[in-house]
């Protein structure tokens, strides 16, 4: 079976699951209150395995597709702002990417909203059966002219999971935690075509480092950290806004 | 167990003295002291060094580590920062050797069972910036524990 197949049968495996739970269209976040709407829906088994497989084998999503359409997001970004609070406490964002044009933002935003929106629902299930790569140390990032917050693409077989809101911190106590595997269910996860703010991972000065994460000796933007088919990495630092 | 507040896409970091403690309001309850900011007066004064020794040797110390870094927006204004080279913690000179603040807080134990609760750039404010804190807490860095 290609590819090309599986992704049409996952496509249509998510539209009647938006259709049973009565979710399709009505925008692009999904919260975990709207969860317990659709906890019974017996597709959240076969999303949650398409999710996994999905994040390790890089199954080509429509996001993606659409991102080739876009023009590179690298940089600062003077055509969008990054809203942290505009998107619910589990949130895929891919929506963010600026388009070249209104014909194709509403494509891209059709097709997102419809096929991998709901992933994201049950999406943190998998998040610590598939702890990846732990990106360890002082977080943040530095906001432009305007508020503008620059973002970057999460490469194909790639999801980047969070333990707090954009601009928030997390105490070196839960950094631990995610270094060890015993960390609460992430509040944000990024999936593969989803444009992510580019934080920046500092040394890890001061701080107790527990496993063995990936670590820095200057600061390092998480577009140099993330590459291909790394899984679900996480990021045990924080998201303050500088 | 994230932690802070948001405004505005920014974490929340000034507080005033003796207000109550709400920063991580699960390692509470606790009065606030030394939480600054340039776009907030701040009572300034001379302290001993005494004081001045004793509180950093709390601050190096330091509990709560948090895994990002507060900048000092008294020496640079926020709106000033705008270069990650500019992400350089703030260091503190002491006779022990010197170490970075801008992650952590201190806890000061007080008369009448009071909890002062201080972020550890309160050597900085005090050293660099003239920054007085209240009497009570300079009592209770001063009182041999």
């Amino acid at each position: 079976m290609t590819s090309s197949r599986i992704h049409f049968l996952l496509t249509r495996l998510l539209r009647v699951h938006g259709a049973v739970s009565g979710l399709e269209g009505r925008g692009r976040s999904w919260s975990f209150g709207r969860l317990d709407t659709v906890r019974a829906s017996a597709c959240h088994w076969v999303l949650a395995v398409a999710v996994t497989m999905w994040c390790i084998l890089g199954f080509p999503s429509p996001a993606i597709a659409s991102a080739d359409l876009m023009p590179p997001t690298h940089g600062y970004d003077t055509s969008a702002v990054y809203d942290g609070a505009a998107h619910s406490a589990l949130s895929h964002t891919s929506e963010a990417a600026p388009v070249a044009s209104d014909k194709v933002a509403e494509s891209v935003q059709a097709t997102v909203s419809t096929a991998t929106g709901p992933l994201f629902v049950l999406f943190p299930l998998s998040v610590a059966a598939d702890s990846g790569t732990v990106f360890s140390g002082h977080g943040g990032i530095m906001s432009g002219e305007g508020g503008v917050i620059e973002t970057t693409t999460v490469p194909k077989g790639t999801c980047i999971a969070f333990y707090c809101a954009h601009g928030e911190g997390i105490p070196d106590s839960l950094g631990n935690a995610i270094e060890t595997g015993n960390a609460p269910a992430a509040t944000e996860v990024f999936g593969p075509g989803s444009q992510v703010p580019n934080y920046r991972l500092l040394p890890p000065d001061g701080l107790n480092i527990a496993g063995n994460p990936v670590t820095v000796g200057e600061v390092t933007p998480l577009s140099e950290l993330l590459k291909e088919g790394m899984g679900t990495c996480q990021w045990a630092a924080c998201r303050k806004v500088y | 167990m994230p932690v802070g507040r948001v405004q505005e896409g920014v974490l929340v970091t000034h507080f005033e003295d003796g207000s109550p403690y709400e920063y991580q309001p699960q390692e509470g309850p606790a009065t606030n002291v030394g939480w600054l900011d340039a776009a907030h007066e701040y009572s300034k004064g001379p302290v001993s060094p005494e004081f001045v020794r004793l509180l950093s040797e709390l601050c190096r110390a330091g509990v709560l580590h948090m895994r990002g870094w507060h900048m000092c927006n008294l020496c640079v204004p926020d709106e000033e920062r705008r270069s990650y080279s500019d992400l350089v913690p703030t260091l503190v000179k002491a006779e022990g050797g010197d170490y970075s603040v801008g992650h952590a807080e201190i806890r000061v134990p007080g008369l009448g069972g009071v909890m002062y609760a201080a972020p550890d750039m309160v050597i900085h404010y005090v050293v660099v910036h003239g920054y007085r804190p209240p009497d009570g807490f300079i009592e209770a860095v001063l009182r041999p524990s």
